[in-house]
């Protein structure tokens, strides 16, 4: 099911590494202010520092009490406050407010301000107009890569896409580049560069003048990643744009992976507290799956049931000694595989007799209700297994599958019962399902292929007038937008209206701001706007005038979308039923009606080991002047780095003809380390997985924060506070 | 060689002294030495000449000169000194001159003569004036101690932090001390003074007499006194002729001589070397040298000329009209080396050699004996040492060829001490040069260290040499060549003489991007010297954006600097420049600014976002973004103003600006929002509950929930709502109240426009099955397999497929077959699929 590496595939480097770094970096900082102290954690913050840092090591440094960053004052008595926090300018308020009370009351404390990653001049300044500056010290912990998993680093910075993609800030960039300084020097130089838009080339340039400067002992070590791609999100907002179909996309555009893990609510765990579940690769029942089509994992998951029933079938007929003796033995050996599938199943095989108590099932364990035997092997191996999470991954795929899909529950129909006692069910299904999911995928699909472009239209305004979900209104608007180079004069208008008078009238802010990032445009009339451009870049040739273009580019910029599918094929010619068990391609991922654009640019790239061939799709994506390939020269020893020839005068050795010393570092060169600017989907991670099963090679994804749609749309979006 | 001892004097039966020329001096000295006030930096530094008019009786109507020569003579600089009277001069460790006027002033000037400070040494100086003045060194750097015409003593242990002593009093002093000089104990400097017979030491709060152990009755006064390079020896002259030597915490008594010279000494200094038993002094008077220790007869020698004495840390320099010379006690392996019938293996390996190279078999029989004493390690080490203690390049070649000689009959001699020493002596032997002129002896060298010495060249704007030496030793470049590089642009800024390009351009040329090069710190020097242009041009070279931006923003470049700061990429950089010309400009220059770099004012914008509202709006008005304009107003619309009437009226605002903005569906979607608040307003004030900030769908909602079927249908029409997303609202609403009675009536009001499907639907979710199947009848034929299949007739449904022949519906209906019951409904299925292929 799950494909093995080829044999030849490289090994992942040991990203635990920059979990370390961090945490010692941590410990120096609160180190340095030796003493009790109470710890504030802005919200933020806390799920990475988690997976940094627990409780334990902060208290062993002696943090007393943890507080949120609210906007509620917290009284604290302690003598020392630290502050961890992003640098945002409404943290340096509350900051300044609590201080500023001090003062009121004569107290006198010592403030520590640690900011991650890093610090800015303008929340300095804030402090300073607050008349604080001089009672507060700051430092920063410049914890930008949490890896999440294997393969997946993530700067959790969700900000970065609304601040450069909106707004145009580029503060962001100067961490990303410290990011990449970061793995050059833990993990050798990159030999091999490319990349496409704005945001990249100037990471791409700041990071380079930033190694040059540094003259770190990079140069002479043998890289590690033979590759860096770093790709900006507005490439491809398609692709964000769409539902996901994968499991672990799925999982997060259900229940928003936060971090890396789940948070379940008690609709779903059906008892009063949450419950959060890591997923990962070490999670082997869902490192199994996440990569499926979900339509695939149902079958592997009741097959894996199947066979666990078979065993657990030998039970039957057993008194309670041989019972224990088979649990303690025979349970033990399945728990090896599939300590919780084994229970799950064992749940299913006593259907009608046992329930789950929902309070149990969130520690995640199961009591049968009436089957003493059940209750005696349950018990023992729980308290043999400990804290495990596959259950989960089942459980999430049930209440999905009930949720979108509610045709396909007659096949459930065994495994509803069971879990139909989970009143979250219904409650979601109550809540939720207003629209059939099917459908939803068949309008997705339709536009992406572009015919029956009325009849989305029309969908996607019952979709708005049946007050659906705002959120997922918005997405089709722009996937339609995107698709089509724009809509209609007479379609923007009207969706507009509709749109604001279902969910408000603040929305005109929202449809300017998704205007402004070129996700819902309107079409021009003829080709005014182009011919606008032209003449205005015709005008001004010079650098400085360059730029004012930029700032009309994003008004103007046409998607090209369906021109650049063509030239990409990124819609697969289907010659009957696309086999989702055996993908052929990356479009599996979008059930094989689409290849993910960002994914196949970078197997394009990586095929060629250059854009020569693609300048067509680059105009088209109107990114001429932004994109780059780069090659290490490791020849001369001064690592310069240039597109052609390298400084001193030698040929770049082409990566390719490579001698037999060199075999070592070309595993290196089937790493490949992709950089998301903007954020990246668990459907892009899932394909690019699939590409290099293929290939032979690694992918390791850096991304400012994992994203989806609803994510993307909600950092447009204006919403009343 | 057999000479070569003949400069060698004995003292005592322990010790050699030696005297040797360094340069012979052609300075072209027009004042005798004896009627300028002298000073002479210790290392081989420079000599300041300075032309003594003050101490003559009659006032000098011509200014005197202030020359500076390097130790070999040659002119270094010489200037006509305008200011008043010097009482004394020193070198201070950096070699700058300290000048110590007469008024307490202290002017401080660079090797090349060009004034650097100045400062005053108190205003209890000023007004007593300065009698006598003293520049010592010590590890905290070089002081300045001052006696005054109050008899006070007054001193800075470094200059370089000034803090001012003033010495406590000696009690009844009522004329200037015979002699005086400054201590260094324990971190603190004192000042030892001679009055009559007594010696007082004064530290920064008492003043205590002390008494040199075993100094002989008789004596009614101290005629000089000297302390040792080291401050750890003392030695007294007394007015007896006798010549006391102890340590100078006056513990111990070394030694003692009597010279019975009751003429006072001109100078008297420590001749030392460190580690060396032997202790003894050098004493000059007019025409006579005279070098006494621990012996009962001393050395003497003829001075021809007037000379002056300096101190060094392992000898003393002695400077005339014509000569440099050094004196030295003889180092001990030289000693061993050369002493005339000496056996010490270094001796012998160095006459092995000798033989060697005359071909003669001696050279094995001298090896020999070495070997066989197995000292042959120990002969090669002294050769490499004593090398070193030579000034003659042919005396040290030939020692070092006897140590490389014997190197060869040795298994495994490690080859760094060799290789260390020949490059020590190619360096010394470099600086040496007359035309360089730093006489450094190999001991003074390890001293001072290679860092320092290439400071010092620096100093002297020897940059060709300083690189040569860099390169030689290959010293790494952040410290080495590029630290010189950078000086020597700096240097070369100051030359006004060239034209901003061509220094530029010659600068660039020499550094490229040597690493370690600051071409920020040459630009602030540049600017310093008052060259902004030249600044500017050396700021291109500059790599690092963060450099380039503080200094242009302190050269008032501010828009240079914001471009610069905007190519960085660097946030807080460009912020830092942005609030800088906020401050700077007035407020439509600052726009004007902003308005050509759009990355600038995103970034101002969004700062004012969060802080200065006002401004975002004046920003936007400004530019006549009127689109701006209007989402602004929108925006403050809900989220600054409470009051309805506010709200309106912010409304109006924005509709205006996007009118103006040619927005017209923005304009009139606000206009909409206006009318909207007003009505649900107007709602809340007669129906009660909430209807402000519901959207128009929501409002309408909220009325027919509420029974208000009358004004939902007006506002409906007011807002000009379309038919299908009434229905869907309606539909939803009166599903919610349960009301079906009202469902039904509205359904047969007209035609749906949006099927009968969703009725079906909405009736299913409330669990109304009866109600759902009056709607199945009237849906569609597209969508009634679906509709049938809702309600659970799966019979029917599968009638109606198999009516419509389509295969989808067929397999759908197939699918919902489940249980007992479906099964005749499947098998029917099944023929009809069979039939339909037979077909």
């Amino acid at each position: 099911m799950a494909f093995p590496h080829r044999p030849d595939a490289p090994e992942l480097p040991d990203f635990s590494m920059l979990k370390r770094l961090a945490r010692d970096q941590l410990i120096y900082l609160l180190e340095q202010l030796p003493g009790k102290k109470d710890l504030f954690i802005e919200p933020d913050l806390m799920s990475p520092l988690d997976r940094i840092a627990n409780v334990s090591i902060l208290k062993q440094h002696e943090v007393d009490k943890l507080y949120k960053v609210e906007n509620k004052l917290v009284l604290s008595s302690n003598e020392q406050l630290c502050f961890l926090v992003r640098p945002r300018i409404k943290n340096m308020y509350y900051i300044a407010n609590l201080v500023k009370a001090d003062k009121l009351a004569g107290r006198t404390r010592k403030y520590k301000v640690i900011f991650s990653p890093q610090k800015f001049y303008a929340c300095e300044m804030v402090l300073e107009e607050e008349g604080i500056y001089g009672d507060v010290s700051c430092d920063e912990w410049a914890f930008s890569l949490l890896p999440l998993d294997v393969d997946l680093l993530s700067m959790e910075l969700p900000e970065f896409f609304r601040d450069y993609f909106l707004e145009g800030d580029q503060r962001w960039i100067n961490t990303v580049t410290q990011a990449l300084h970061l793995l050059s020097t833990l993990y050798g130089p990159f030999p091999n560069s490319y990349g496409i838009g704005r945001c990249a080339k100037m990471s791409y340039e700041l990071w380079r003048k930033l190694e040059e400067e540094e003259e770190s002992e990079t140069k002479s070590r043998r890289p590690e990643i033979g590759h860096i791609f770093l790709l900006d999100r507005d490439m491809d907002f398609v692709t964000a744009l769409c539902s996901q179909v994968v499991y672990e996309g799925l999982v997060d555009d259900t229940f928003r992976i936060k971090c890396g893990s789940v948070d379940f609510g008690p609709e779903v765990t059906s008892s009063e507290k949450s419950l959060k579940v890591l997923l990962n690769a070490d999670d082997k029942v869902f490192s199994e799956i996440r990569n499926e089509h979900f339509s695939n994992v149902f079958g592997f998951l009741s097959q894996k049931a199947r066979n666990l029933q078979s065993q657990y079938d030998r039970r039957r007929g057993m008194d309670i000694k041989q019972m224990k003796n088979f649990v303690s033995q025979e349970l033990k050996g399945l728990k090896q595989e599939h300590r919780l599938l084994s229970l799950r199943r064992c749940q299913l095989g006593m259907r009608g007799e046992v329930t789950v108590p929902p309070a149990d099932a969130a520690k995640g364990l199961y009591f049968p209700r009436r089957d003493p035997w059940l209750l005696v092997g349950g018990g023992l191996l729980w308290s043999q297994m400990g804290k495990s999470t596959s259950t989960f991954c089942l459980k999430i795929f049930f209440l999905w599958t009930i949720k979108r899909h509610p045709s396909r529950t007659s096949n459930v129909s065994s495994l509803f019962v069971i879990l139909a006692d989970i009143g979250a069910c219904e409650s979601i299904m109550k809540k939720k399902t207003k629209q059939d999911f099917q459908e939803l995928i068949k309008t997705e699909h339709a536009l992406l292929e572009g015919f029956n472009i009325r009849e989305s239209t029309s969908y996607i305004e019952e979709h708005i007038d049946r007050q659906v979900s705002p959120i997922e209104s918005l997405r089709l608007m722009c996937l339609l937008s995107i698709t089509e180079n724009g809509l209609i004069p007479k379609d923007y208008r009207s969706l507009k209206t509709q749109y604001l008078q279902s969910y408000g009238p603040e929305h005109l802010l929202t449809f300017s701001n998704l205007r402004r990032a070129g996700l819902l445009t309107e079409q021009a009339p003829g080709d005014t706007l182009t011919a606008m451009e032209s003449k205005v870049s015709k005008l001004v040739t010079d650098k400085a005038a360059g730029k004012i273009t930029d700032a009309f580019s994003s008004l103007a910029k046409r998607s090209n979308f369906r021109a650049i599918s063509k030239k990409l094929n990124l819609i697969p010619r289907v010659d009957g039923e696309y086999d989702l068990k055996v993908p052929r391609d990356m479009a599996y991922v979008f059930s094989g009606a689409y290849v993910p654009l960002s994914c196949r640019i970078i197997e394009q790239v990586l095929e060629r080991r250059s854009w020569q061939g693609l300048e067509e799709v680059v105009r088209l994506l109107n990114c001429s002047e932004y994109s780059f390939a780069g090659m290490w020269c490791g020849g001369c020893g001064w690592g310069c780095h240039l597109v052609l020839v390298c400084q001193c005068g030698a040929e770049a050795t082409d990566p390719t003809d490579m001698t037999k010393e060199d075999r070592a570092s070309s595993e290196s060169l089937r790493l490949i380390l992709v950089v998301f600017l903007g954020g990246c989907t668990f459907s892009e991670i899932s394909a690019l997985r699939f590409l290099g099963r293929e290939k032979g090679y690694r992918f390791i994804f850096l991304t400012t924060a994992v994203t989806n749609s609803a994510r993307l749309m909600e950092a447009m979006s204006e919403v009343k506070t | 060689m057999d000479c070569y001892t003949a400069n060698w004097n004995p003292l005592g039966d322990s010790a050699f002294y030696r005297k040797y020329e360094l340069y012979s001096m052609d300075w072209d000295l027009k004042e005798e030495l004896r009627d300028c006030l002298v000073a002479a930096a210790p290392y081989g530094g420079p000599i300041a000449l300075l032309r003594n008019p003050w101490r003559k009786e009659k006032a000098a109507s011509v200014r005197p000169m202030l020359e500076i020569y390097s130790a070999s003579g040659v002119p270094l600089v010489s200037l006509l000194w305008k200011s008043g009277p010097v009482v004394s001069m020193g070198w201070s460790a950096e070699e700058e001159l300290l000048c110590v006027q007469e008024d307490g002033a202290v002017l401080v000037y660079g090797l090349h003569g060009d004034f650097r400070r100045h400062f005053s040494m108190g205003n209890e100086v000023l007004q007593n004036r300065v009698l006598d003045a003293r520049i010592f060194h010590t590890e905290l750097g070089s002081g300045v101690a001052i006696l005054t015409g109050a008899h006070r003593f007054t001193l800075s242990a470094n200059v370089g932090d000034l803090k001012l002593r003033r010495m406590p009093e000696v009690p009844g002093l009522q004329s200037a001390p015979s002699c005086w000089t400054t201590l260094f104990q324990e971190r603190v400097a004192h000042i030892l003074l001679a009055v009559g017979p007594d010696l007082y030491l004064l530290d920064h709060a008492t003043c205590s007499v002390v008494t040199p152990p075993g100094l002989p009755p008789g004596v009614t006064s101290f005629l000089q006194m000297a302390v040792s390079f080291t401050y750890r020896h003392l030695a007294l002259f007394t007015d007896t002729g006798y010549i006391w030597m102890g340590t100078a915490s006056f513990t111990d008594k070394l030694c003692e001589f009597n010279c019975n010279i009751r003429a006072p000494p001109k100078q008297m200094v420590w001749c030392t070397r460190p580690r060396s038993k032997e202790r003894a002094v050098v004493v000059a008077w007019e025409r006579r040298l005279m070098v006494v220790g621990n012996a009962p007869e001393s050395i003497q020698f003829v001075l021809d000329e007037d000379s002056y004495l300096v101190p060094e840390l392992d000898g003393v320099r002695i400077f005339s009209r014509n000569t440099h010379e050094f004196l030295h006690e003889v180092p001990v392996t030289s000693e061993e080396i050369f002493k005339i019938a000496s056996m010490a293996p270094g001796a012998l390996l160095l006459e092995a050699q000798k033989e060697y190279e005359k071909e003669s078999q001696k050279a094995d029989e001298y090896l020999r004996e070495i070997q066989e004493l197995g000292q042959l390690t120990q002969a090669v080490q002294q050769c490499i040492e004593a090398a070193g203690h030579e000034h003659r390049p042919d005396m040290q070649k030939s020692l070092l060829r006897a140590a490389s000689f014997g190197k060869c009959f040795l298994d495994r001699f490690p080859p760094d001490s060799f290789v260390r020493m020949c490059q020590d002596l190619r360096v010394l032997n470099a600086i040496r040069d007359y035309h360089i002129g730093i006489p450094l002896t190999y001991s003074q060298y390890k001293q001072l260290t290679i860092q320092v010495l290439l400071d010092r060249l620096v100093l002297r704007r020897l940059y060709p040499l300083a690189i040569q030496i860099c390169e030689y030793l290959r010293l790494p470049e952040v410290q080495g060549i590029s630290r010189i590089l950078a000086h020597w642009a700096c240097y070369k800024v100051q030359q006004k003489d060239v034209s901003d390009e061509d220094v530029a351009r010659a600068i660039n040329q020499k550094l490229g991007d040597t690493p370690g090069v600051s071409y920020s710190d040459i630009a602030a020097r540049a600017y310093g010297c008052g060259r902004t242009e030249l600044a500017i041009k050396l700021l291109e070279y500059e790599p690092r954006s963060g450099e380039q931006v503080p200094l242009l923003l302190k050269m008032k470049r501010s828009k240079l600097a914001l471009s610069k700061a905007i190519e960085s990429g660097d946030t807080d950089l460009v912020f830092t420049v942005l609030l800088h010309l906020k401050n700077e400009l007035n407020r439509g220059d600052f726009f004007m600014t902003l308005r050509n770099q759009p990355m600038a004012l995103s970034l101002y914008r969004q700062f004012c976002k969060h802080q200065e509202l006002e401004t975002l709006k004046d920003l936007y008005n400004q530019d006549d973004n009127h689109q701006e304009l209007g989402s602004f107003h929108l925006r403050a619309s809900y989220a600054a103003e409470e009051r309805i009437e506010g709200r309106v009226a912010a409304l109006q605002i924005a509709a205006d600006a996007f009118y103006k903005a040619k927005n017209e569906f923005a304009a009139k979607a606000t206009e909409d929002q206006m009318r909207l608040l007003r009505l649900q307003r107007r709602l809340e004030d007669e129906l009660g509950g909430q209807f402000l900030d519901l959207s128009l769908h929501d409002t309408v909602t909220t009325l027919i929930v509420g029974g208000h079927n009358k004004r939902a249908e007006q506002l409906s029409r007011d807002f000009r709502i379309p038919d299908k997303r009434l229905w869907w609202l309606k539909l939803t609403a009166l599903a919610d109240l349960e009301d079906w009675e009202e469902l039904e009536k509205f359904s047969k009001s007209k035609k749906s426009p949006i099927g009968y499907l969703p009725f079906v639907e909405i009736c299913m979710k409330q669990h109304n099955k009866y109600e759902a199947k009056k709607y199945a009848s009237r849906v569609g034929p597209e969508q009634k397999v679906k509709a049938l299949l809702l309600v659970g007739d799966v019979a029917q449904a599968a009638d109606v497929a198999i009516e419509h022949r389509s295969e989808a519906e067929l397999s759908l209906v197939l699918s919902h077959c489940t249980g007992a019951s479906d099964g005749a409904t499947a098998d029917k299925i099944q023929r009809a699929r069979t039939q339909a292929q037979k077909k």
